[in-house]
């Protein structure tokens, strides 16, 4: 008894007695996905070939109290060669009588643009002998009497859902239409990917089920009363849950309370851009995808895909932060000044009345503590005012810091474009889109193929948003600032931005 | 009489016979074989995907001759040079057979990855690409270190990441914290390369700034 191919149905001289074909008879190709079908327009037999009588059109049927054939699913099959109709497989046939009380049938049938058959099954050891009409109108058609004989060897039936989405539930059902009890012998199911998962646990249950991650083809064995049955076969489509990471996006100003780099003294990073993960410079995807953060992965402990792993939950986003450092900012650390500070003696000379009142600058001035923001802004009140020194014009410091921000603003926006695909700027591939449907039969295999398809996105994220930083300076600015030294003292500093805005 | 003749098949393919635990498919098979497979295009044998080869090199449920193994691995490696779209799962599993053996790996690390992740970054086009994700992979495996630095004090446009894969090392101890006794001499390297201002990228200038001066380092 063939085990290993999908049932086929086969004709022969209908004037003869069923026999059992050749062994390997043609038609039957294990590695065809594919339907195929191969025919040459039969001619009409006359009706005494067949058994059991004449056939009837629905018309007649209907109209003398018989029963009629519907089927619930039509596939379309391609066309031989030298055949012009289109067929298609009339399956899962039902007998209806006049009520519509219908009878699901072993049987199914074929309809053609100039003649339908119906066939009749007949199990054999190579497959299936059949019984054909041909017939000049299309109807629908019923079978024969005397044609349903009990077939020599039974069939199992397996009823699977045809699909679910990945970590949803399936559960398949063997039964038998033929006569007699059912008793399995075992199950499995072919992987998509050319594994297999036999059922160890419980396998003469009729029934088999659990969470799915990979579609494949369920198969059942067993007997019909005492009788070795063909085998049942279903197959089984996993679909994706629709995930995709192309939404997951932010890009805001952190706030002065969560410093991502809190370092004093230092005035040459003015600002930066990030991702949620602070003390790395490239990685702007979050969680810590090369720690393991971001995943959930399960196994799947029983049923059709037992033991496999897949991805439960992925929470990898971009989320981009970016400040302004806090030297620069109004919370920016103090630096003495001394009166001898080329600052005192321009303050003096046009001291802002802000200056004053806050006594940020004492009178006379013999010290005081000052930040960037308060010697610039506050005191000196170098607010949109450019100065231009040997032909080149500086900025201010305010306008500084209102270029630095949006600067950096700009590397997020960037970002987030290469990684969602917004603003005509192809994007990385969607990660979470693959995840979707990522299962491996180990949990350090899913995890290390996760990890580096984060990497790849993020490289490519991070290489594109950095595009704004230049080597070349751009944008000149003129301030105040402290300079190190002995003593350390205030003066005049020019500035290059080395970064461009979007 | 009826003269003509029906034949249908039916439905789905036969799949492949169900493997024998633990023994991964064709680790019987010459190594010349095995590539042939690797380098398959049929869609039965790209549906596979690369777990397989993995398991061979990681000599799961039988031992293999250390020549069958490198050639295995050399094929792995051909395929993650094409830089298409397989690149990423062969890279993945090349890196994986290296790993150390833990709750969560079985059978015997394949002591070869580290030098086809180099050759990788070596002889790759792509930045970012196979090359950025070879040294990524790199943090997983000890003698990774003293390639990392020399990157990341190179121009090379890759010495951003070596820099920051360092710091990866220094703080968490790299790719799952395979590394995380190697945190101190990550960390002896980039304070090196600060002070020392080695860098000569652009970018890794920069990284190697914000982090050295985030650690209270200074230059004199």
């Amino acid at each position: 008894m063939r085990r290993d191919a999908a049932p086929a149905y086969q004709l022969t001289d209908l004037s003869d007695e069923p026999v059992a074909p050749p062994a390997n008879d043609a038609g039957e190709d294990e590695g065809e996905l594919a339907d195929v079908a191969e025919y040459d327009v039969p001619e009409t037999p006359s009706d005494s070939a067949l058994p059991g009588g004449d056939w009837l059109s629905d018309r007649e049927l209907r109209s003398n109290g018989g029963k009629h054939l519907t089927g619930t699913s039509v596939r379309s099959l391609p066309r031989s060669a030298g055949v012009t109709e289109e067929c298609w497989l009339w399956e899962n046939v039902f007998e209806c009588d006049p009520t519509d009380t219908c009878l699901s049938l072993e049987t199914g049938f074929w309809e053609c643009t100039s003649y339908c058959v119906i066939v009749d099954v007949f199990s054999w050891d190579e497959g299936y002998w059949v019984y054909l009409k041909l017939c000049s109108e299309m109807a629908s058609w019923e079978m024969p009497s005397g044609t349903t004989e009990e077939p020599d060897f039974p069939a199992l039936e397996l009823d699977c859902p045809s699909s679910v989405a990945v970590a949803q539930n399936a559960e398949c059902h063997a039964h038998s239409l033929d006569y007699g009890t059912v008793s399995i012998t075992g199950w499995t199911f072919y992987l998509a990917n050319g594994d297999s998962v036999v059922r160890t646990s419980s396998p003469t249950d009729e029934t088999w089920s659990g969470t799915m991650a990979m579609g494949g083809i369920a198969r059942v064995s067993g007997y019909i009363g005492e009788v070795e049955a063909t085998d049942g076969t279903a197959e089984i489509a996993v679909q994706p849950r629709g995930w995709s990471w192309r939404g997951d996006t932010s890009n805001v100003q952190a706030p002065t309370s969560a410093d991502c780099f809190s370092v004093q003294n230092n005035f040459t990073i003015v600002g930066r851009a990030w991702g949620l993960s602070c003390g790395t410079l490239t990685k702007l995807l979050s969680p810590d995808w090369a720690s393991g953060n971001g995943f959930t992965l399960l196994q799947i402990a029983n049923g059709l895909n037992k033991d496999l792993w897949y991805v439960s939950a992925m929470s990898t986003g971009l989320d981009m932060r970016w400040q302004i450092h806090r030297e620069w900012r109004s919370d920016g650390w103090t630096y003495p000044v001394a009166p001898r500070d080329t600052l005192i003696q321009q303050v003096q000379a046009s001291m802002h009345p802000e200056c004053k009142q806050n006594s940020l600058i004492p009178v006379p001035p013999d010290s005081a503590i000052l930040n960037l923001t308060q010697t610039n802004v506050t005191c000196r009140n170098w607010i949109n005012r450019d100065t231009v020194v040997n032909g080149t014009v500086y900025a201010s410091y305010d306008s500084l810091v209102g270029y630095v921000s949006r600067h950096e603003e700009c590397h997020g926006k960037l970002a987030i474009r290469r990684f969602s695909g917004v603003g005509g700027v192809t994007p990385v591939p969607d990660q979470k889109k693959r995840a979707d449907t990522m299962v491996r039969s180990s949990q350090s295999n899913l995890l290390q193929d996760l990890q580096d398809l984060v990497t790849d996105a993020n490289d490519s994220v991070f290489n594109y948003a950095k595009k704004l930083d230049t080597t070349a300076v751009l944008k000149h600015f003129l301030f105040f600032q402290s300079i190190p030294g002995s003593p350390p003292h205030w003066d005049a500093s020019g500035y290059g931005a080395q970064g461009k805005l979007c | 009489m009826l003269k003509s003749a029906i034949i249908i098949a039916l439905g789905l393919a036969c799949p492949v016979i169900a493997l024998a635990q633990r023994v991964p498919p064709m680790a019987d098979s010459s190594a010349a074989q095995i590539a042939g497979r690797i380098h398959s295009r049929l869609p039965e044998h790209q549906r596979m995907g690369f777990g397989w080869v993995s398991d061979i090199l990681r000599q799961e449920g039988k031992p293999q001759p250390a020549a069958k193994l490198d050639a295995v691995a050399d094929a792995l490696t051909e395929v993650v040079l094409e830089e298409s779209d397989r690149s990423t799962p062969a890279l993945s599993m090349l890196s994986h057979a290296g790993h150390p053996a833990d709750s969560m790996r079985t059978g015997t690390p394949y002591p070869g990855t580290l030098e086809r992740l180099i050759r990788i970054h070596q002889q790759g086009s792509k930045t970012p690409g196979v090359r950025t994700s070879a040294l990524a992979n790199m943090t997983g495996f000890p003698g990774s270190l003293p390639y990392l630095r020399s990157v990341a004090v190179s121009s090379d446009p890759s010495a951003v990441y070596a820099v920051d894969h360092l710091i990866a090392v220094a703080q968490n101890g790299g790719r799952n914290g395979f590394l995380n006794s190697h945190k101190d001499a990550a960390q002896e390297i980039l304070r090196d390369i600060f002070m020392r201002s080695l860098t000569r990228e652009r970018f890794a200038d920069e990284g190697i700034l914000v982090y050295g001066t985030s650690q209270g380092w200074r230059r004199d």
